[in-house]
């Protein structure tokens, strides 16, 4: 069964609440994501597009609905099953990178392996492996700070994928690339996807990104649509 | 688990001198327990001893005489009770009642100068306490004054003539008494190689019940008595010693605590966002429990062992504290005291860091990770 269902959302919505006002940012979106499935989600800023990938990576708890990744339903988990879920089934890649300042790109890589106990030489060969991948070889033993925007986001992705994740979200991955890093990260995206049938799911506004993936999805007033629209 | 252990570590290098200080802090909380505890032990015991020493612990003498003054015993037992472990001092002590100038049945103790200041306390009125083997005399005051005596005036108990060195007091019935040299005593009344009681001081109080069993042992035809009021009386004077270095531990330990609380508090602050990511890569709610908690034992156990090392060069430099004008003993050294002090110190750190660890765990990672 190689077209298993990977992530699926049912009327999933949330609302914010700032005091008495109450921002419905998501409302009843469904959504199905299949095995090797690469989704790109485009939206004019403010849609709640990091709001969606939050929901679907179990990081927030939506108001109503569900999120089903593979059989279990992530909106009813309590922190500490969520917790082995986000170690082992996702992978994250962050709007604003969050690598752990003071720690090495190295380490930023392990980090996610440490929390689902690889062993430290596989670690540090899966480390090795992914920052050579983003092509950061060279600046394994730089702290954030030493790093550029670019690279950080590069960090960021090898990190996503330590745990060789069935579903990775991206946060507008390639936001801070030039033209040849974005590159080198689709084709990586893609490779990784063919190779291994993992399941991306991307925000972004690259047309770049949005030309490869298989499902283009538009997030707009709450609600998700098939297919680009000019935002 | 170790390499949870190793994040700590990298967190706690990061912010070098804020640990260096809560470390310094742990320290002295360390040096001031092991320095009090060793200080009041000694004084403790020092007491205790120079109790023992003044009134004795032990008196044997031979039952069958009904009092001590008419008791004789050979004098070599002492070289019996000498070998007996635990055993401090042991003084021969003749008590003879005989004629002194003109008056009949007056008390005469017959003891080795050198042990006198051991086995009483006194006070000179006049003159000194005999403090050699010649024939001299001191006279307690109440009989001096009876007599009308004075230094260097003669003296003569049994018909033997002696010189009065010095007139003493000291408010118990020996005021009424002669002090002779010992061998003196033994001529006087004719008990060559013998004494009346003896009277011995044991090192460690709480082993005076083995000695006596011990002494009983041996010699089996004695009477052997404790005599332990003096020690009992101190007792409240030891319990307030105690308290006193309980109290001092409890404020410095804490004001210890609120020192970590507040540091390791901090810390999480500033890393609130820092565990949110590692929430949102998967850690698990006692990964970040570790983390933190390393952390402070860390620091815990860095702050005891400097503070065990500065108080160690310190003791084995050889602190001496003074116990009278003219006398200072050195803190002998127990080395439990030091794993206390590593146990305390740890005990504290991590005790101060359980509400932060629990802040920390209940931080939400979509709560920190909106914003670059
Ligand atoms: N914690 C919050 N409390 C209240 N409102 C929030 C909160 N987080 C997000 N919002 C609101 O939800 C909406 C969606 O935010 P979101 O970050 O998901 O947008 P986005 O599509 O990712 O935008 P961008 O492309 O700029 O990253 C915004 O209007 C934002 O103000
Ligand atoms: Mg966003």
């Amino acid at each position: 069964m190689d077209r298993a269902l990977i992530l699926r959302a049912v009327d999933l919505s949330k609302t914010y609440s700032v005091g008495k006002i109450h921002v419905p940012v998501l409302n009843k979106i469904n959504l199905e994501l299949e095995r090797g499935d690469l989704a790109a989600i485009q939206g004019p800023s403010g849609s709640g597009k990091t709001t969606l990938l939050n929901m679907l990576g179990g990081l927030d708890t939506p108001t109503s609905g569900e999120v089903w990744i593979e059989r279990l339903n992530i909106a009813l988990m309590k922190e500490r099953e969520l917790s082995r879920i986000r170690c082992r089934k996702i992978g994250f890649v962050f709007q604003f990178y969050n690598l752990i300042p003071n720690m090495s790109a190295l380490y930023n890589v392990e980090l996610p392996m440490i929390f689902a106990g690889t062993s430290k030489h596989k670690r540090r060969q899966k480390a090795l492996s992914l920052l050579k991948t983003v092509g950061l070889a060279d600046k394994l033993s730089n702290c954030p700070h030493e790093l550029s925007a670019g690279e950080q986001q590069r960090i960021a992705v090898a990190r996503a994928l330590a745990n060789d994740p069935a579903l990775v979200l991206m946060d507008e991955p390639t936001g801070n690339l030039d033209k040849e890093n974005t590159t080198n990260i689709i084709s990586l995206i893609r490779e990784l996807n063919n190779a291994r049938a993992q399941t991306f799911v991307l925000t972004t506004h690259d047309p770049m990104i949005t030309e490869c993936a298989q499902k283009k999805l538009t997030l707009h007033h709450g609600k998700i649509t098939q297919g680009f629209k000019d935002a | 688990m170790l390499d949870v252990l190793s994040i700590a570590i990298r967190n706690l290098s990061r912010r070098a001198l804020r640990n260096a200080l809560t470390v310094s802090g742990l320290a002295i909380f360390v040096l001031i327990f092991i320095l009090v505890s060793s200080l009041t032990t000694t004084m403790q015991r020092s007491l205790e001893e120079s109790v023992s020493d003044l009134g004795g612990e032990i008196m044997v003498w031979d039952e069958s005489a009904f009092v001590p003054f008419l008791s004789t015993i050979p004098e070599d037992y002492t070289r019996t009770m000498q070998n007996i472990s635990n055993v401090r001092n042991v003084v021969p002590q003749i008590t003879g009642v005989s004629r002194i100038d003109s008056e009949d049945l007056r008390l005469t103790i017959g003891i080795n100068p050198a042990y006198i200041h051991r086995l009483y306390t006194y006070t000179m009125i006049e003159g000194v306490m005999i403090n050699n083997n010649d024939s001299s005399a001191a006279v307690g005051v109440l009989f001096a004054d009876f007599l009308g005596k004075h230094v260097d005036q003669n003296i003569t108990i049994n018909d033997w003539e002696l010189t009065v060195s010095g007139i003493y007091r000291t408010d118990t019935w020996i005021d009424n008494a002669v002090i002779v040299p010992f061998l003196i005593a033994q001529e006087i009344f004719s008990l060559e190689e013998r004494t009346s009681v003896i009277i011995l001081t044991v090192s460690d109080p709480v082993e005076i019940d083995m000695v006596i069993s011990a002494i009983k042992k041996e010699l089996p035809n004695v009477g052997v008595y404790k005599s332990q009021e003096a020690a009992d009386r101190l007792a409240p004077l030891i319990d307030s010693i105690t308290w006193i270095s309980l109290a001092l531990f409890a404020i410095a330990g804490i004001a210890c605590f609120f020192g970590i609380t507040n540091v390791v508090m901090t810390s999480v602050f500033e890393r609130t966002r820092e565990i949110g990511i590692m929430k949102a890569l998967g850690a698990k709610g006692t990964d970040i429990v570790k983390i933190i908690t390393y952390e402070s034992a860390a620091l815990g156990l860095f702050g005891g062992v400097l503070g065990c090392s500065i108080s160690i060069l310190l003791l084995g430099s050889g602190l001496l504290i003074p116990i009278t004008s003219t006398t200072s003993i050195r803190i002998p050294v127990h080395p439990d005291i030091f794993l206390y002090g590593l146990g305390f110190s740890m005990a504290i750190s991590i005790l101060a860091s359980l509400y932060p660890v629990w802040k920390a765990v209940r931080v939400r990672p979509n709560e920190v990770l909106r914003f670059g």
